[in-house]
């Protein structure tokens, strides 16, 4: 399922970002919110890795650093484009940025903010092509109908503004401007989430068929664990900046191990009465980022915490063949999954 | 599961591209519709401007006025300097326009005689002395345009020296003719106006520009040296400039330094108005994108900010002008500003200022029109560009329910800065990360809360039909009159709600679903209101019913059932409260009124109410704020507000949609202790279907303002009868799912509220629509197997006749 | 909350400052100096003054020193309450201001108060009956006076009163009282002056705020708590009032310090116009006169009674915006 061949895409290595609390008179630097504390993934070619979370895991924020969009406090981001050259994304200077472009785009979340209601659809989509001079003028118009045909839209709209579109038209004609420099990697950030469930379905659908069709790889960031599965090859669950467990989809889903996992999947709301049953609740609140608790994050909230979490923070370590689990007891303990698929 | 393609009079067309992609054809789209979808920001504003008829008359009058500046000497018939003692504060004529009975336009002549008394000559308009008046007659030379040497005029009289004997507004105390000089004095005016306003627009838009484009310490310097400037008082500081400008100096000289003075001041509303766009610019994603792009800073500012703000500079541009040309008037009117030979609004209103000589010569006052309709005129004018300004807010209808973004966490705005000043006027906001994460109480002492209710099976069966609802809704239509058309929010939905149960209402965005939940506590804004329908509360105490829609919205008896006997819980907790209120007042205030509490009584039962309800040290948190308060405690407290009086009915409208998914199943697992303990009703409201299974006993499912399917939960969810219903359920994505699966999904999208199919709402995208009879008819609620199922399709009823 | 108040508290200091500067801008801009001005004086009046005496007054003055160490002596004596000598009036400076320095910003307070007397209620109907005609007619009349410089108002008034009542409108006083000490007599008798001018003055600082008023309650009667409000029983002038009204309030309350400096401005031209004993028609007299140390001692000291009075604004906003009260203390 995976086009594994050779190096992964994309390797992140203890990514970390902070972004300063000032207060007082004279803004003096109080603390730190450290969004993104330490994270350590990699993306093999043609696969998409999810990362879930609630607020303030820091998914947005690791997404919106490997594609140099905020500038990372310490880490590294390898990343192996077209000409087989690794790259650390994190230490380029920012002038070198600018020609990576060509092999990362993103799809943003909301289809109203992320399109300048200004410019016509050939504008829009053709943009990327225009700035980094790709093309005569006609190439780049039947380009921009190519990429507006193939997220399934007639290539006549180009002379429309985005105020013509519904919200999930609008998502389709953002997916074709990430995809018009043909980037291997695709972050997409919450694609789904501002849309309606009808239109959900619609977007899920062109992602994994687009993603087949040309070969790119995923990396999707979501809090909503079903959109997930039908998407991903493997699922990074994070927790106040860290990754705390990393695993093939399915057995993230039928045989997790980190406790936090078991309790999202336990408050994933599901569409079948019968499945009512016993619900396990997770108590407290998630974990400010400014504040984290000393020792696993998680332990305020985790029934299964003893003395070692309060005091230790755990690491990302393997549990079994491609999964990884940031808990000091996951080996003993039993936790739920969600059960046989229907 | 496959679409087959087909055609219903020429709607939604579903094929398949080659990558299997559905594509997708909207429906015909009317010839208005085409133009609006191609219409540049421009013509968007145009049309919107064009609605606003006082902009357009006030825009047509600036456009007069600036037909004076260019014409000025045409329609001036004396010599703005041409004086003459004899003639001192002479009245006004009439222009007469009949002489015996022919159109003749002319004017009385003046014959003086000596005042015995005072010795001076006194002039009394003759009516022997008849002037006719000629059009485009000869008079002064001048130059038109500054170019084509000319001596026509509008207005004169036949000998050309129209100076000794036309004085249409009167003259002045040097003899000059008040009316040509106005003529000179509004090219001057409305000129300065225009230089002053455009020094002004490069300083702002550069010094705001910068601020808000780079934001940190020289956006913070900017700022304060804009709020230096706008707190002194600008008439002392230009009357000491101006006083210090050399006699000496030439009219022009003169001229350019008033215009810079008072530049100096006016750039800062500008530059607050720049500096506010690109700061909300900032927060626009399509910039982001546009970076991601690979576009240099240059062209981001030039081709994606700047158009973004133009319209806005151009409505504030407007707006200054009147001020600045206020300025200058009161400058020339204390003699600071400019000076004679200049000729200028505020020159002439100079010779007003002694009140006795206004006494006997009163039109010297009448420069005073001209100021105060021009500066009426660009204010409606540049208030209709403002309102055009921004053609894009409108959204509201087309935008799907906001998924769980709980704003008070900072990490996910991608490089602006954490905390900074939210508005100029000092008003700062807070570090929100400071905040303590606070624990919901423990119930139990366990780390997990088990369901106070048991088991699942146990719920779902309960089917106890035999107690009479409690809440009764028939074919209820909310109708919403705006100017562009009626939007049918709800049009036919009827449903049950029963003490101790749960009724989910379900649907996407635009089906009406909160609309009939504010339509049932009859809080629905205008331009709605229910057109018909009946929803039927059963009254405590002797069974009999209220019908709501009946009530006046604001009578006593409706004031009491809302609040008192259903209460309301809303999507967003965090603009639910009041910001400048603490939780507990509002609390106390309701008890307070439905209950009819003392306060300190109150103010107990709401502490204890907030501590059911799992706040944790509510004796705190009474007085606390919504702000101050994480997502999922403002919930509670909302949910606790909306308990206060012990109502039967909780409505819930989308309570959980703006919480983290582990919140969302407190908040739920809340709900449900709750309705167990109290034997409420609640009607959930929500587009998620995982929601509804979980907590509700009944589901009515609602698309485009119609319940199209009604029914137990079980049966919905395992046998759905509406193709609705059907088409949903497949298509959404559940925990469940095998890996990688795509889903089926509906063809089509939601049509717009205005552009309504005929007959059967869902028939242009159903996959299983009949011909001839769907696009037709419209089906209504009918009963299917049980009683307590009802479905609208004609699947399951013959058509009946309309 | 103490580090807004400290804010402003620098921000009024700094604004002072800047102001002084001004202040001594305009005292120096006019060519030559002080003492030139006062030969030109003496002169006039039949004096002659010879070199020597020039030169020495000009040591005195410290007037043939770099300008910025001008400022600095001319700033320790204003910081003692000594502002100079008044030419024309051969009297201090403070004693030629002080009256009509209160009467002035007892004018402006006025002006401000009757605005938000006025402004307040017709900005609150207007916006919850808008479309209404009374809503219309408030905008025009708002429109009236946001249109028709103050001046223009006190013009046409004083005509009307003059031709049709024969009467002077102008004057703070009753003729008994003009030159008279003060007394709780002649602080009542200004008080029953007073309505007119402020009203006049206040009446485009009303428009401002009528349509600041509006667009704010516009933008708070749409939001979800007003709904809350309503849903849960209140009658509809209870919500309105307790709560969009009082958020409302907020940008409101902070436009008092935008507002000072426009009424302070206003009323120099209006009391021109109505022949009022405050400062403004003594500012234009000494610009005229080239009496610099009044003008720019009557700049300096507006400009810093309008500062503290934005503070104190400021300061009243803080007290009512809990948000601001409770910053950083959760």
């Amino acid at each position: 399922m995976t086009g594994t061949t050779g190096a992964p895409l994309l390797e992140v290595h203890d990514l970390r970002k902070e972004f300063p609390i000032r207060q007082g008179l004279l803004r003096r630097r109080v603390g730190e919110v450290r969004a993104v504390d330490g994270v350590s993934f990699h993306i093999d070619r043609g696969e998409t890795l999810s990362l879930v979370g609630e607020s303030g895991c820091g998914k947005t924020t690791t997404a919106r650093c490997i594609l140099r969009a905020i500038t990372p406090t310490a880490g590294r981001i390898i990343f192996r484009g077209g000409d087989g050259v690794a790259v650390d994304v994190a230490a380029l200077p920012y002038k070198h940025v600018r020609p990576l472009r060509r092999e990362m785009q993103m799809v943003f979340q909301d289809p109203y903010s992320s399109l300048n209601p200004r410019k016509t659809l050939l504008e829009i989509v053709g943009e990327p092509l225009l700035v980094n001079r790709v093309g005569t003028r006609t190439q780049r118009l039947e380009r921009v109908a190519e990429l507006l045909r193939l997220v399934g839209l007639r290539p006549e709209y180009m002379r429309r503004f985005p105020h013509a579109f519904s919200g999930g038209q609008r998502q389709r004609i953002g997916i074709a401007r990430a995809l018009a420099l043909s980037p291997s990697l695709v972050v997409a950030d919450e694609p789904v989430s501002a849309l309606d469930v009808s239109v959900q379905a619609q977007i899920l659908n062109l992602l994994v068929d687009l993603q087949a069709e040309l070969g790119l790889t995923y990396l999707f960031v979501a809090h909503d664990l079903s959109v997930v599965k039908h998407v991903s090859d493997r699922v990074a669950v994070m927790y106040v900046g860290r990754i705390v467990e990393l695993a093939p989809t399915e057995r993230l889903f039928m045989q997790p191990a980190h406790p936090y996992t078991e309790a999202l999947l336990a408050a994933v709301p599901k569409p079948d009465p019968r499945l009512r049953g016993r619900r396990l609740v997770l108590e407290g609140e998630v974990a400010d980022p400014a504040n984290p608790p000393a020792g696993c994050a998680f332990h305020p909230r985790c029934p299964y915490a003893v003395e070692r979490c309060r005091s230790e923070a755990p690491r990302l370590e393997a549990f079994a063949a491609g999964h990884l689990v940031s808990c000091h007891r996951a080996r003993e303990l039993g936790l739920r999954g969600i059960g046989r698929p229907s | 599961m496959d679409r087959s393609a087909h055609s219903l009079g020429g709607e939604a067309i579903a094929t398949s591209s080659p990558a299997g992609t559905v594509e997708l054809d909207d429906p015909a789209h009317s010839e208005v519709e085409e133009r609006v979808s191609v219409a540049t920001q421009w013509q968007l504003m145009w049309w919107r401007f064009r609605r606003h008829r006082l902009a357009v008359t006030s825009t047509a009058v600036v456009g007069l006025a600036y037909a004076v500046v260019l014409l000025a000497e045409f329609l001036a018939y004396a010599s703005p300097t041409a004086s003459e003692a004899q003639r001192s504060l002479l009245p006004p004529q009439t222009i007469r326009w009949f002489n015996e009975g022919r159109f003749a336009p002319h004017v009385y002549g003046l014959s003086g005689r000596r005042d015995p008394q005072t010795f001076r000559r006194v002039y009394t308009p003759d009516p022997d002395k008849k002037i006719p008046l000629r059009f485009f007659a000869p008079g002064f030379e001048y130059h038109l345009f500054g170019l084509i040497p000319a001596s026509r005029h509008l207005l004169g009289v036949a000998d050309g020296r129209a100076e000794e004997s036309l004085f249409l507004l009167g003259t002045d105390e040097q003899g000059r003719d008040v009316w040509s000089r106005l003529m000179y004095a509004t090219r001057t005016s409305l000129t300065i106006g225009l230089a002053g306003v455009a020094l002004s627009l490069v300083l702002g838009v550069l010094l705001g520009g910068i601020s808000g484009y780079v934001g940190g310490v020289t956006d913070t310097v900017i700022q304060r040296v804009v709020e230096i400037l706008r707190s002194i008082p600008t008439i002392p500081l230009w009357m000491g400039l101006a006083a210090a400008l050399p006699q000496h100096w030439s009219v022009l000289q003169v001229y350019l330094a008033i215009t810079v003075i008072i530049s100096l001041v006016g750039w800062t509303e500008l530059a607050r108005v720049v500096r506010g766009r690109f700061l909300s610019l900032r927060e626009e994603e399509f910039v982001t994108a546009a970076e991601l792009a690979g576009c240099s800073r240059t062209r981001i500012i030039v081709s994606h900010l700047v158009p973004s703000f133009l319209s806005h500079i151009i409505a504030a541009t407007t707006l200054a002008i009147p001020a600045m040309i206020i300025s200058e008037t009161s400058l020339s009117f204390l003699g600071l500003g400019l000076r004679p030979p200049a000729i200028s609004w505020g020159v002439l209103l100079q010779q007003a200022q002694n009140i006795q000589s206004l006494a006997i010569s009163p039109w010297l006052l009448i420069p005073a029109v001209p100021v105060i309709v021009v500066i009426i005129a660009f204010n409606f004018m540049g208030d209709g560009l403002r309102d055009a300004a921004d053609p894009y807010h409108m959204g509201g209808l087309e935008r799907a329910p906001q998924a769980p973004q709980p704003s008070d966490t900072p990490v996910q705005s991608p490089g602006a800065p954490l905390v900074g000043d939210a508005a100029m006027g000092g008003l700062e906001r807070a570090p929100q990360a400071l905040r303590r994460s606070e624990t919901p109480r423990r119930s139990q002492g366990t780390p997990w809360s088990h369901d106070a209710d048991m088991g699942g099976f146990e719920r779902a069966a309960r089917t106890d039909q035999s107690a009479a609802p409690v809440l009764s809704v028939r074919d209820l239509r909310t109708y919403f009159f705006a100017e562009d058309g009626v939007v049918k929010a709800v049009d036919g939905a009827s449903f049950d709600v029963h003490a101790g149960r749960t009724l989910g209402i379900v649907g996407e965005s635009g089906c009406g679903k909160s609309v009939t939940a504010r339509s049932i506590l009859r809080i629905v804004e205008r331009p709605g209101r229910i057109v018909s329908g009946e929803i039927r509360l059963r009254r405590v105490g002797d069974g009999g019913e209220d019908d709501l829609a009946r009530l006046d919205p604001q009578s006593h008896d409706m004031r009491r059932i809302r609040g008192g006997e259903i209460g309301l819980v809303f999507q967003e907790p965090m603009s639910s409260f009041s910001p400048v209120h603490s939780v507990g007042n509002q609390i106390v205030e309701t008890m307070r009124l439905h209950l009819g509490l003392d306060r300190p009584t109150a103010r107990a039962r709401a502490i204890d109410l907030l501590r059911l309800v799992g706040i944790p040290r509510p004796e705190r948190r009474i007085d606390e704020y919504a702000f101050q308060l994480s997502g999922g405690l403002r919930q509670r407290a909302m949910i606790a507000t909306a308990l206060c009086c012990g109502p039967r009915i909780l409505i819930a409208d989308e309570p959980t949609t703006a919480l983290d998914v582990t919140t969302q199943a407190q908040i739920l697992a809340l709900l449900r202790e709750l309705q167990a303990r109290e034997r409420m009703a609640i009607v959930l409201i929500t587009h998620n279907l995982g929601v509804v299974a979980e907590m509700c006993d009944e589901v009515a499912i609602m698309y485009l303002g119609r319940v199209v399917e009604r029914g137990p939960v079980d049966a919905i969810f395992h046998s759905p009868q509406h193709p609705y219903t059907r088409a949903l359920l497949r298509s959404i994505p559940s925990v469940h799912a095998r890996v990688r699966t795509k889903l089926p999904a509906i063809t089509g999208s939601l049509p717009h509220p205005y552009r309504r199919p005929g007959g059967c709402l869902f028939h242009p995208r159903c996959g299983e629509a009949i011909r001839g009879v769907c696009e037709r008819h419209e089906p209504e609620l009918q009963s299917v197997a049980t009683a307590d199922r009802t479905v609208s399709c004609f699947l399951h009823h013959p058509v009946t006749k309309p | 909350m103490l580090s807004y108040i400290v804010r402003r508290l620098l921000l009024a200091v700094l604004t002072s400052w800047a102001i002084s500067v001004l202040a001594f801008v305009i005292i120096q801009l006019p060519p030559g100096d002080y003492v030139t001005a006062y030969i030109a004086q003496m002169t006039a009046s039949g004096t002659t003054v010879s070199q020597e005496l020039a030169d020495t007054l000009r040591e005195q003055y410290g007037l043939n020193q770099p300008l910025w160490v001008q400022y600095l002596r001319w700033m320790k004596l204003v910081l003692r309450g000594e502002f100079g000598m008044a030419l024309e009036w051969g009297k201090p400076v403070s004693a030629v201001i002080a009256d009509r320095l209160w009467l002035t910003m007892a004018l402006s307070i006025g002006a401000i108060v009757i605005t938000w007397v006025l402004a307040l209620p017709i900005g609150i109907y207007s916006a919850v009956r808008q479309y209404s005609i009374g809503d219309y007619v408030a905008t025009f009349v708002g429109f009236i006076g946001l249109a028709v410089p103050s001046f223009m108002i006190a013009l046409i008034l004083m005509y009307a009163g003059f031709r049709y009542f024969g009467a002077n409108i102008g004057g703070l006083f009753s003729d008994q009282f003009v030159e008279a000490p003060w007394s709780l007599a002649k602080v009542w008798d200004l008080l029953k002056h007073l309505p007119l001018p402020a009203l006049i003055l206040g009446l485009a600082g009303t428009a401002q705020l009528i349509r600041i008023m509006r667009a704010n309650l516009l933008d708070e009667l749409g939001k979800p708590y007003v709904m809350t409000a309503r849903a849960r029983g209140l009658s509809e002038w209870r919500v309105i009032l307790k709560y969009p009204v009082r958020v409302a309030l907020n940008p409101f309350a902070s436009t008092v310090g935008y507002l000072l400096p426009y009424v302070v401005s206003g009323s120099i031209i209006v009391s021109l116009v109505l022949s009022l004993p405050t400062v403004g028609p003594l500012l234009l007299r000494a610009l005229i006169a080239q009496d610099m140390f009044l003008a720019g001692t009557i700049v300096l000291l507006l400009g810093v009674l309008t500062v503290l009075g934005t503070l104190l604004s400021d300061l009243l906003l803080m007290w009512i915006d809990p948000r601001i009260r409770s910053e950083g203390k959760r």
